[in-house]
Parts: C-alpha cells; structure tokens; sequence
C-alpha cells in the first residue's frame, strides 16, 4: 500500500519535472473524463429503461382505454340492437299475435262448441295466448321497460318475481325500493345486466335452491349481492383457464363499464357469492 | 453490419500496412495513419448513417462528410503534409465522431423503440466510438508533451498503457457489436 503510494507521488513528481506543467494533474483529469464518460453511458442506459418502462405502461394504459371503448361500443351496439328487436316483438309481432287473437276469438264464437273445429279452434287460442305472453317476455327481457320507468330496485324485483315463477328455483329479491334514486341510465343498465348474467349462471350451473339478490344502498355507494346455496367452484382455477367461461367475463365486462368493481366468493360445495360495488357520488 | 466489418479490417490492414512499410521498407509510416485518419471518418459515418432514419440527419451526415473530407484532404497535401501525423483531421474527425455517438445515443431514447439496448448494436457502436474517440482527444492532449526529445520512460509507459487499454476497451465494445448485431439479424430473418 505504501509502495503503491510513494510511486504514485514520484509518477506526479517526474510529471511536475518534464517542463513545468502539471502531468499529473493531467492525468488525473483524463482517467476522471473517462470514469464520467463511462458513468454517463451507465446514467444513460438507466434513464433509457426508465423511459422505455415508462412508454410501455403508457401503451398498455391507451391499450386498455382502446379496449375499453371497444367494449363500450360493443355493449352499446348490443343494447341498440335489443331494444329494436323488443320494440319490433312488441309492436309488430305482438300487436298482430293479438290481432290474430281477436279474429280467433270472433271465429271461435260463431262455431257450435260441440263441434271438432271448436276444439281446434280452442287449442289455438292457447297457443295464440302462449306465443303472445313469450313474445312480451321477450320484449321485456330484451328491453326491461321497469327499469327504465322505476328504476334498479324495482326492475330487480320484477326480474326476480318473474324467474321465480318460471323456474324450479326459488329466486328472491331484497332491498331498498323506497325513494326517488335514479342513477345513471347506463349505470342502471351495466348494473342490471350483471345480476341478469350472474341470476343466470347461477340457474345453469350451481344446481342451487334459492338465489338471492339483495341491494344495499348507501350515501355514496350501492353493492349488489347475488348469492346462491349451489355447488359452488374454485374461483382461481377458473378465474386462470384459458376459456375463462362466457359469464364470468360478460359480469366483468358490465361491470368494469361502469366504474364498478366485482368480486366474487366461491368454493366448492359452498355455493357463490357475486358482490357488485359502485361508487355512486 | 457491413460498414463495421470494413471500419475493423481498415484497422487491421492499417496496422499491418504500417508495420510492413516501417519494418520492410524501413519508411516513416505515418502516411498509412494519416490516410487512415481521412478514411475512418467516411466508414464511421456510413455506420452512424445507416441508424438514422430521418432525411435531414442523413443530409447533414454526407454535408459534414465532404466538407470534412475536403479539409482532411487539403491538411494532407498542403497543410501538415504526409509524414507528419496530422493532428488538425485527427482532432476534427475526433469532435466529429463524439458528436455523432452523441446524436445516436440521443435517438436511440428519443425513438424508444429498442427493448434491450443490450442487445442492440448501434448502442454498443456509438458506446465504442465515444470512449475510444474522447479517450483519444485526451490521450492526444497528453502526447504533446511526448514529442520532446527525451520524453521521460514513464511516461512514455503511461501513455503506452492507457493507449493499449483503450485500444482494448473499443475492441472489446466493437466485438459485442458485432455479436448483438449478427444475432438481432438471426432474429430478423427467424421473425
């Protein structure tokens, strides 16, 4: 160590003696511009990482709004379209199911009722009565005009009555119906769309007896809980294949739409639950 | 790639050009420098011309090209002549190449469109020209006081050791170049 340092102070002395001027010093200052230069190329390696790390999570940002608005003109595209075919169901199919109906009626009157016509006659009217109240269910599944008119809680309630009665499955309804709180159109749908997909995901697979919805409302947020007493499933596991299932993400979609969130709580043979939560204020 | 490989057998053929004419000739052979000096420069700036893509760089590159070609060229013949080194191009050619690794460094994070700059080869060329060309200005600086009579032993050996290190480093940088730019072509042709 010591030799080291008596042979650099000769280096700089013999330096000092060549003709006057400061070698060693020049020395110095050169090994110190290489050591900045090298430095520098690190520093700039460095903020060239930052910089590309930085673009790329810009990308993906714009990547995800891109996707978000295609997915936006998707639902809104699918929306347009169902309420076009309910409004044609029920204003032109069904206003000449019920047209029909009135002839039918009118015929059936004037047949003696003993008669095989008769008969005939009764059977199609059942039918008639059958294909107009599934075009009007339609119509309304399509376009849930009670939302529309009432609102979540109320056309919620309606859907829930409605599937009640039509399925082996007891589906119930429980929340706050009172007052005037309307939100936005669009969240009321991307709301109601969610519990549709989950009230029917849980009829196709979870071979539950009851499904429950229930609407919690507070000052400044709304959680929608659809809860079934099914088989229930492994979330990761399908939450990580590939097809991660069609339902699923249709309710991420709905919700992911309108700035909510979604989460949901399974296992097997301990049924499901779906809890929907959005901001309101 | 190409404009490489003819810049690294410029330098094999001057150092073997240079020592044949000095040892089998028994010529001062700083002429072989000296036109090495002028012809560095084009190569360099062929390899720098092909990275950048936008018309006004690459205008600028073959303007400064000639203007720096006629220069060297008149310093050759009238100037400093061809048995003296000429210190003028080298110092020129040598502000030149720093400013042009510079501006590649600039548009390589300008553009931002490399994902691993170490696997790209205009990063490694610019990093080998800018330490190899300012290590040479001041390397230069430092062989001023060489040209005395009797330079003293060691400082002659400090000068021959910091030459020979960054003689290797440049080499060293130059090789990877030439490694990343072979395999970013085998991935070109895969993709």
């Amino acid at each position: 160590m010591d030799g080291a340092y008596s042979a650099t102070v000769d280096t700089i002395s013999i330096a000092r003696d060549t003709d006057g001027i400061d070698l060693g010093l020049i020395l110095i200052a050169g090994t110190l511009g290489m050591l900045l230069l090298a430095i520098a190329i690190i520093v700039f390696v460095v903020m060239y990482q930052k910089r590309l790390i930085k673009q790329q999570v810009k990308m993906q940002e714009q990547k995800a709004v891109h996707q978000k608005e295609m997915l936006q003109a998707t639902i809104d595209t699918q929306e347009k379209e169902r309420r076009r075919i309910a409004r044609d169901l029920h204003d032109d199919i069904g206003a000449t199911l019920s047209a029909v109906k009135l002839g039918m009626n009118y015929l059936h009157r004037q047949l003696d009722k003993e008669s095989e016509a008769a008969t005939y006659s009764e059977e199609s009217k059942s039918l008639l009565d059958e294909a107009i109240s599934n075009v009007r269910r339609l119509s309304k599944e399509l376009l849930p005009a009670t939302l529309e008119e009432f609102g979540l809680p109320y056309a919620l309630d309606e859907l829930c009555r409605k599937l009640d009665g039509a399925s082996a499955m007891e589906v119930k309804f429980s929340g706050d119906q009172e007052g005037e709180d309307r939100f936005d159109p669009k969240l009321e749908l991307g709301l109601y769309r969610a519990v549709q997909e989950s009230i029917n995901n849980a009829m196709k697979h979870s071979e539950a007896k009851l499904i429950a919805v229930e609407l919690q409302k507070s000052n400044d947020s709304l959680t929608l809980t659809v809860s079934d007493d099914g088989v229930g499933f492994d979330v990761e596991e399908v939450a990580n294949r590939v097809d991660k299932g069609l339902g699923l993400m249709n309710i991420e979609s709905r919700v992911s739409m309108v700035e909510s969130t979604v989460k949901i709580d399974s296992s097997p043979s301990n049924g499901t639950k779906v809890f929907i939560h959005v901001k309101t204020d | 790639m190409r404009p490489l490989l003819v810049f690294i057998g410029l330098m094999v053929c001057t150092e073997l050009g240079g020592t044949i004419v000095s040892v089998v000739f028994e010529v001062k052979n700083l002429f072989v420098y000296n036109i090495y000096i002028v012809a560095s420069y084009f190569i360099i700036t062929a390899i720098f011309y092909q990275q950048f893509e936008h018309k006004i760089i690459r205008r600028a590159l073959l303007i400064v090209a000639c203007i720096y070609g006629l220069y060297s060229v008149l310093n050759l013949l009238v100037v400093q002549g061809f048995f003296v080194i000429n210190s003028f191009s080298l110092t020129v050619e040598s502000i030149l190449i720093i400013s042009l690794a510079l501006v590649s460094f600039a548009y390589i994070f300008q553009k931002v469109d490399v994902i691993h700059l170490e696997k790209y080869a205009m990063f490694w060329i610019a990093a080998a020209m800018l330490y190899y060309y300012a290590s040479n200005l001041f390397l230069f600086m430092f062989s001023g006081h060489l040209l005395i009579a009797n330079p003293p032993k060691e400082l002659v050996g400090y000068f021959t050791i910091i030459n020979t290190a960054n003689n290797f480093v440049f080499n060293v940088l130059l090789f990877i170049a030439i490694w990343t730019g072979r395999t970013q072509q085998q991935s070109i042709q895969l993709a």
